[in-house]
């Protein structure tokens, strides 16, 4: 702690108000306080000004805060990996293989090279392998956002099938999906059910429930039969953001799911888990 | 020197930041476009390099420091004074303001006032006096010695003192 004997008065009052100071110290401020009128008065007025900045300044944190500042953080990458540091640089290990270790790697890869052959050429008929690994990969979701871009605008046809035939909704989707489902109900979260409407995105059928706020922004949620979800990304819900519309999706028991809906809304995570918990 | 950690989403809690993050910058461009500049600079810098965070201690603390470093930076890029941040803090003129107006205009001469104090004055009473941090670590956020920081803050106090006289009206 600072060293407070040499200050000026005030500099020393003002560490008294912070708190600043050790017990002697303290003690003889407030010693000095209760018989020096000049030493009062000047207190008083450090703490006024205290009370004066502090509302002044607090009020400067009622000013909205630029959506576009918002989005521009929502958006920005993270860094995948930290940067390694010169000292967990693995050791050089010198690669060059002796004439021996040459000879043996080709005996070896002429064997492999024959085997794959033999097994490829006694199933022809087997299919190529799929090139994308994920079938919700990030085209999915680009054609579930531009989707949600076109219905969200809709006024009259906002929905295929109104809130109002909800067991039909059901029915319908569970068997066109292939997903058996409830329909959440997010109206703790200010958000009414409005209907559903079948898609297809990646070539297969699309289930998407779409609620309103009362502010009238339109949040989906929008559901594909997944044919073997890994158990290990079940609990996990990843955010992703679209220029306006942010998208969390999450892997259930036989879909896969993404809750889409504007990006300034700050709950989105929140309403997906919500949802994950009630579907 | 911080040592790197697992690396995490900062993201969410530069948001729930903004506003706070914004003021702090006021405080230092005494400029709300240049403020939001430097706001946003600092945000793309902290998730850049969000794996050195730790985790420990205050997230603003490692944030503040980084947002006054940039702008000390950009200060120098500008090669100009700026402000009357280059005016030593004790010498900066008094201000009134006029205890009869509205309350909103009222508000607008509070923030114009707070905004025409010295740089070195308003940015070590908002890390004290409004968000809590102790001196030592104001020194560290501005660089600057912590006798410094409480020389500045009495000084802040007593303007921010005469700029309104208690009983809310005029300054005599």
């Amino acid at each position: 702690m600072e060293d407070l004997r040499n200050h000026p008065l005030d500099v020393r009052l003002s560490a008294l108000l912070d708190r600043e100071i050790d017990d002697k110290e303290r003690e003889e401020l407030e010693r000095l306080i209760a018989t020096d009128d000049d030493a009062r008065a000047l207190y008083e007025r450090l703490k006024h000004g205290s009370d004066v900045g502090r509302k002044a300044f607090n009020d400067m944190l009622k000013e909205p805060v630029p959506l576009a500042l918002v989005r521009s953080i929502r958006n920005a990458q993270p860094p995948k990996e930290p940067s390694r540091l010169a000292r967990f640089s693995p050791p050089k290990i010198d690669l060059v293989p002796t004439g021996k270790q040459a000879l043996a790697a080709s005996i070896l890869l002429f064997f492999l090279g024959g085997g794959i052959g033999y097994l490829i050429g006694i199933n022809p008929a087997a299919p190529p392998p799929p090139l994308e690994a994920d079938p919700h990969g990030s085209t999915w979701l680009d054609e579930i956002a531009a989707y949600h871009r076109v219905y969200a605008r809709q006024q009259r046809h906002l929905v295929e099938v109104p809130a109002s035939e909800a067991d039909h909704i059901v029915k319908w989707l569970t068997n066109s999906v292939g997903v058996g489902f409830k329909l959440p109900d997010l109206s703790a979260s200010g958000l009414e059910f409005q209907g559903a409407r079948l898609l297809v995105a990646g070539g297969k059928p699309v289930g998407q429930l779409i609620y309103k706020s009362m502010d009238g922004d339109i949040v989906a949620i929008c559901f594909q039969r997944d044919a073997a979800p890994s158990a290990q990304e079940s609990d996990r819900f990843e955010e992703v953001i679209r220029d306006d519309l942010g998208m969390v999706t999450w892997h259930g028991s036989q879909a896969y799911y993404v809750l889409v809906g504007p990006s300034a809304e700050a709950n989105l995570p929140g309403l997906a888990r919500q949802a994950s918990a009630d579907i | 020197m911080r040592q790197p950690a697992a690396p995490q989403d900062i993201r969410r809690d530069l948001v729930g930041l903004l506003p706070k993050m914004r003021r702090f910058a006021l405080t230092l461009t005494r400029n709300a476009g240049d403020a939001d500049d430097l706001v946003q600079e600092t945000c793309e810098r902290a998730i850049a390099k969000s794996h050195l965070w730790d985790g420990k201690g205050r997230l603003e603390s490692w944030i503040y420091a980084m947002l006054r470093n940039l702008w000390v930076d950009e200060v120098r890029k500008r090669r100009v004074r700026v402000g009357s941040g280059t005016v030593d803090a004790a010498d900066h003129s008094e201000l009134s303001i006029d205890a009869a107006a509205e309350s909103s205009v009222y508000a607008q001469q509070m923030n114009s006032m707070i905004m025409s104090m010295p740089e070195g004055l308003s940015s070590v009473f908002v890390l004290v006096s409004i968000e809590g941090h102790s001196y030592k670590e104001t020194a560290d956020i501005l660089g600057i010695p912590i006798g410094t920081v409480m020389s500045r803050l009495s000084t802040a106090r007593l303007r921010l003192a005469a700029m309104v006289t208690k009983d809310g009206g005029r300054k005599a």
